[in-house]
C-alpha cells in the first residue's frame, strides 16, 4: 500500500497527528488542549499565540481571562468549532445560532461577558441580541424578577433618572440667577440688621402668594389647562411639571419653599419633601411610564418652539427681577413656613444653586 | 461598579446551597457598562429608556447608547396633539442622550405640525457625526411632505442614508457625502430629474443603492451613474408613465429590477454577476436585453409579479438576435420562480437551456396550485429540451 492509501484508510489517526493544539488555562485552574483552528477563531487567543508565542504546550498554556470558566469555555468552543468551518451557508449558521442561544439568562450573561473578554464579537452580538429580546416588551417588575435586579431606587429617583439637569440652557440660566441673587443677599445681610428683617414679616395669605406666582408666571393658559389635566391623570403619585414655564416655576418654588404650599393648594395632595428637582426631565418620566402604552397622556403644553422660548426667557428675567426686589421677605417666608411642616434646611449645591433638604424619610 | 445590595444577597446566599446563590445573583448588572449599552442598542429607544428605573446601576445607562430609534404610534396619524407630543419627546430624547457620536438615528413618524423641530433633529444628528440615518415620514393633511434640510447633504460621517415615503429630496448646490456607502430612496418625491443624479455625482464610495420609484414623483429619467456601485435594487411602481432608466455601473455585481412601467433602458452593466428580474407590466423583453448586455452574468433569477397577470402584454418575448455572450461563457445558474405552463415561458426556458454552454443548474419553481399531473407534464416537456451544457441539471419544485 502506498502512503496515500494509508491516509485514506485511517483518516482520523492521520488528522490527529497532523493537527496542532493550543493549550488553554481557565480561571478555575484547569488546563485543556483545543484544536488550533477552533481556538484561533477567538481574536484574544489568536493574539496571544501570535504576539507572545505561548499556548503550544501544557507548561505555556494561555491564561484565559477571569470571566471564562471551564463550562463557559466549552460553550464558546462549540460555537467556534461550528463557525470556523468556511463552507457553511448563512442559513445553516443562523439555524445553529438559534439553537445555541437557548439557555437560561444566567448562562447568557456569563457567556456575553466571557465572549467579550475573548473579543469574539459575533458571539457577543448574538448573546446581546438574545438578552435584548428578553428585556423587550416586559414591565420593569418582570425584568427585575428575571435578572434578580435589586429594586434600590427611591420613588423620587425613579422620577428623575438624571442628576445632571443643568444641561438645559434654561436651567443653567436659572442657576446663574440664583447665584447672583445669593451673592446680593449675602451683601445685604452684611449691611442690614437682622432684627430689622424680622420685623418685615410678610403676612400675605397663601392665596395671595399663589396668585402672585400664578399671575407672574405669564402664559396662564398653559399652566391652568395643564393643571386641570393633571387631576385627570391616571398616573401614580408625584406632581408633574408639564411645560417649560412649569419647570421654570418649579425651580423658583424650590427656592422659595412655597413648594409644599403650592402643591397642596393646587393638586390637593401633600408634596413629597425633596421630590422637586423638577425639570424637563420630568416629562421624560411621563414618557417612560407610559411607553409601554405608546405615548403618554401628560404633556401638552411644553413648547420648545423658538419664539415661545424667547417669551419664556423674558418671563424668567422678569420674575428674576421681582425676586430680586422682595428677596429678604421671601427668605423669611421660607423659614417660617418650613417650620410648620417639616424641618427644612438649605445648603448649597456644588454649582452654587440652593437646594432644600428635608427628612431622609421620603415615602 | 459593585452594587452593594447585590453583594449582600451574594453573601447571605453563600450560606445556603450553591444552587440558591446562582438563582438569586444579579448577574447582568455585573456586565461592564459598554456591554449593557450594547444590549440596549438592540432595543427601540423607548424600551431602552424604561430600563432606567430598574435599579441604581441601570439609571444612567440608556443615555449612553449611541443609537436612537424612535417610532410614533398609529393614532398620531389623525391626532395633531399626539404628533406634537411625539415631536417634543424626540427633542427631549436628543437632549438627554449624552453621546457625542451617534451610530444610528432611526425615526418613523407622522409629520409634526412644526417642521422646524424636525430640522433641528437632523442638525443635531449631523453635528453628532451620525453614521446611519433612517427616516420614514408619513405626511398629514397640514404637512403632506417633509423637505429635507440641506445640512443632511454635507454630513461628513454619514455612511448609510435611508429615506422613505413623504420626503422631498431637494439637493443643494454643494453636496458632500464622502462616506456614504448605502443609499435607500423608497417612494420619495424629487424636486426634479437632476436631484438624484446630483447626489450620485458626489458620492464617491457608494456601494449599495435601493431605489423605489412611483409615478408622480417628478422624475421622468432615472440617471444612475455610479462607478463604485456593487449592489442595486430598483423597483418601479405601476402606472401610466414614460420613464427612462439609465444605468452606468460598470462594477455592479448584483441587480434586482422590478419594472411595472414599461421602461426605456439605457444600460451599461458589463460587470454584473447576478441579476434578478421581476417582471411586471413591462413585459419579458427586458430578459433578452439583460442577457445581451451582461457579459459576465453568472446567476439569473426570473420572477413574475402580480401586476403581470392577465395583461397579456408580457406574453411577447423575442429572443436576442445573436446568442448572448453570457450564455456562452459565464451563466452557471438560472432560477425561474412562478413558472407557468404557457408557450412563451416554455420558449424562454428552451432557449436558455439550448444555448447555455456552461450552465450547471436550472431551478424551476411553479406555483403551488398546479395539480400533480400537470406538474408531471411540464416536467416531461422540460426534460425533453436539448441542453447546450452537458453538466446541466434541471430541478423542478
Amino acid at each position: 500500500m502506498s502512503e496515500v492509501d494509508i491516509a485514506v484508510i485511517k483518516p482520523e489517526i492521520c488528522s490527529q497527528i497532523m493537527k496542532s493544539y493550543i493549550w488553554l488555562q481557565t480561571s478555575d485552574g484547569s488546563i485543556q488542549q483545543v484544536e488550533q483552528e477552533v481556538a484561533m477563531f477567538c481574536p484574544m487567543i489568536c493574539h496571544e499565540v501570535i504576539q507572545k508565542g505561548i499556548g503550544s504546550s501544557k507548561n505555556y498554556a494561555i491564561s484565559l481571562p477571569q470571566r471564562v470558566n471551564s463550562a463557559i469555555l466549552s460553550l464558546i468552543l462549540d460555537y467556534c468549532r461550528f463557525h470556523q468551518v468556511a463552507g457553511r451557508s448563512n442559513k445553516e449558521r443562523k439555524s445553529f445560532d438559534e439553537k445555541f442561544i437557548r439557555m437560561d439568562t444566567k448562562r447568557l450573561c456569563e457567556l456575553t461577558s466571557a465572549a467579550d473578554s475573548l473579543q469574539l464579537k459575533p458571539l457577543v452580538d448574538l448573546t446581546s441580541r438574545a438578552l435584548a429580546r428578553i428585556i423587550e416588551g416586559k414591565s420593569p417588575e418582570e425584568i427585575r424578577e428575571i435578572f434578580h435586579l435589586p429594586d434600590d431606587l427611591t420613588e423620587e429617583e425613579k422620577l428623575e433618572p438624571l442628576k445632571n439637569t443643568t444641561d438645559d440652557p434654561r436651567i443653567r440660566l436659572l442657576n446663574r440667577l440664583y447665584a447672583k441673587k445669593r451673592k446680593e443677599l449675602k451683601e445685604r445681610q452684611k449691611l442690614k440688621n437682622v432684627e430689622v428683617e424680622e420685623e418685615r414679616v410678610d403676612d400675605r395669605s397663601v392665596d395671595d402668594l399663589l396668585s402672585f406666582i400664578n399671575g407672574d408666571n405669564g402664559d396662564s393658559k398653559g399652566i391652568k389647562t395643564s393643571k386641570s389635566k393633571k387631576k385627570n391623570r391616571r398616573r401614580k403619585d408625584q406632581q408633574k411639571s408639564t411645560s417649560a414655564n412649569e419647570s421654570v416655576k418649579n425651580h423658583y418654588k424650590e427656592l422659595n419653599g412655597l413648594n409644599s404650599v403650592y402643591c397642596s393648594a393646587e393638586v390637593g395632595q401633600k408634596s413629597r419633601a425633596g421630590v422637586d428637582a423638577t425639570s424637563n426631565v420630568h416629562d421624560v418620566e411621563d414618557d417612560i411610564f407610559s411607553s409601554k402604552n405608546e405615548l403618554d397622556d401628560g404633556d401638552i403644553d411644553d413648547e420648545i418652539d423658538p419664539a415661545l422660548k424667547e417669551k419664556i426667557d423674558r418671563e424668567v428675567e422678569d420674575f428674576a427681577r421681582r425676586l430680586n426686589s422682595d428677596w429678604p421677605e421671601r427668605m423669611q417666608e421660607i423659614l417660617s413656613f418650613g417650620h410648620e411642616r417639616k424641618p427644612v434646611h438649605f445648603s448649597l449645591n456644588g454649582n452654587g444653586s440652593l437646594r432644600r433638604y428635608a427628612n431622609s424619610e421620603q415615602r | 461598579m459593585a452594587n452593594s445590595p447585590c453583594q449582600e444577597i451574594d453573601v447571605s446566599s453563600k450560606r445556603s446551597k450553591s444552587s440558591d446563590k446562582e438563582v438569586c445573583f444579579d448577574r447582568i448588572s455585573r456586565l461592564p457598562d459598554v456591554l449593557i449599552q450594547h444590549i440596549l442598542s438592540f432595543l427601540p429607544t423607548k424600551e431602552a429608556m424604561t430600563t432606567s428605573i430598574l435599579s441604581k446601576r441601570w439609571l444612567p445607562i440608556w443615555t449612553s447608547v449611541p443609537i436612537i430609534d424612535l417610532q410614533d404610534s398609529r393614532s398620531c396619524r389623525t391626532d395633531s396633539s399626539l404628533r406634537l407630543r411625539f415631536g417634543q419627546f424626540v427633542t427631549r430624547v436628543l437632549i438627554l442622550n449624552k453621546m457625542a457620536c451617534l451610530d444610528k438615528f432611526r425615526l418613523e413618524f407622522n409629520m409634526v405640525d412644526h417642521p422646524s423641530y424636525v430640522k433641528t433633529w437632523f442638525r443635531d444628528a449631523v453635528s453628532r457625526d451620525v453614521k446611519e440615518l433612517d427616516i420614514t415620514v408619513h405626511g398629514t393633511q397640514s404637512f403632506p411632505i417633509l423637505k429635507l434640510p440641506f445640512v443632511l447633504f454635507t454630513a461628513k460621517t454619514l455612511q448609510v442614508l435611508k429615506l422613505s415615503n413623504e420626503v422631498e429630496l431637494h439637493v443643494p448646490g454643494t453636496v458632500s457625502l464622502p462616506c456614504l456607502k448605502v443609499l435607500h430612496l423608497v417612494w420619495i418625491k424629487y424636486r426634479n430629474d437632476e436631484s438624484v443624479s446630483r447626489i450620485f455625482a458626489d458620492c464617491h464610495v457608494l456601494q449599495e443603492l435601493v431605489l423605489h420609484i412611483y409615478v408622480g414623483d417628478n422624475t421622468t429619467i432615472s440617471n444612475i451613474s455610479i462607478p463604485t456601485l456593487k449592489i442595486m435594487s430598483i423597483r418601479f411602481a405601476t402606472g401610466q408613465h414614460k420613464h427612462q432608466l439609465k444605468i452606468n455601473a460598470p462594477i455592479l455585481e448584483y441587480l434586482n429590477l422590478e419594472d411595472n412601467l414599461g421602461l426605456e433602458f439605457d444600460l451599461e452593466l458589463s460587470g454584473s454577476k447576478c441579476i434578478e428580474l421581476n417582471v411586471g407590466y413591462g413585459g419579458w423583453n427586458m430578459l433578452s436585453l439583460f442577457l445581451e448586455i451582461s457579459y459576465n452574468l453568472q446567476l439569473l433569477v426570473l420572477a413574475k409579479n402580480d401586476n403581470c397577470r392577465g395583461l397579456g402584454l408580457e406574453c411577447r418575448w423575442k429572443p436576442p438576435k445573436y446568442v448572448p455572450e453570457c450564455l456562452l461563457s459565464s451563466l452557471e445558474r438560472v432560477d425561474f420562480k412562478g413558472f407557468e405552463d404557457v408557450a412563451y415561458q416554455l420558449r424562454m426556458v428552451k432557449y436558455i437551456l439550448g444555448n447555455a454552454q456552461v450552465l450547471k443548474m436550472m431551478d424551476i419553481f411553479t406555483d403551488g396550485d398546479l395539480p400533480l399531473e400537470s406538474k408531471l407534464d411540464v416536467l416531461k416537456k422540460l426534460l425533453m429540451f436539448p441542453r447546450g451544457s452537458k453538466e446541466c441539471q434541471l430541478h423542478f419544485n
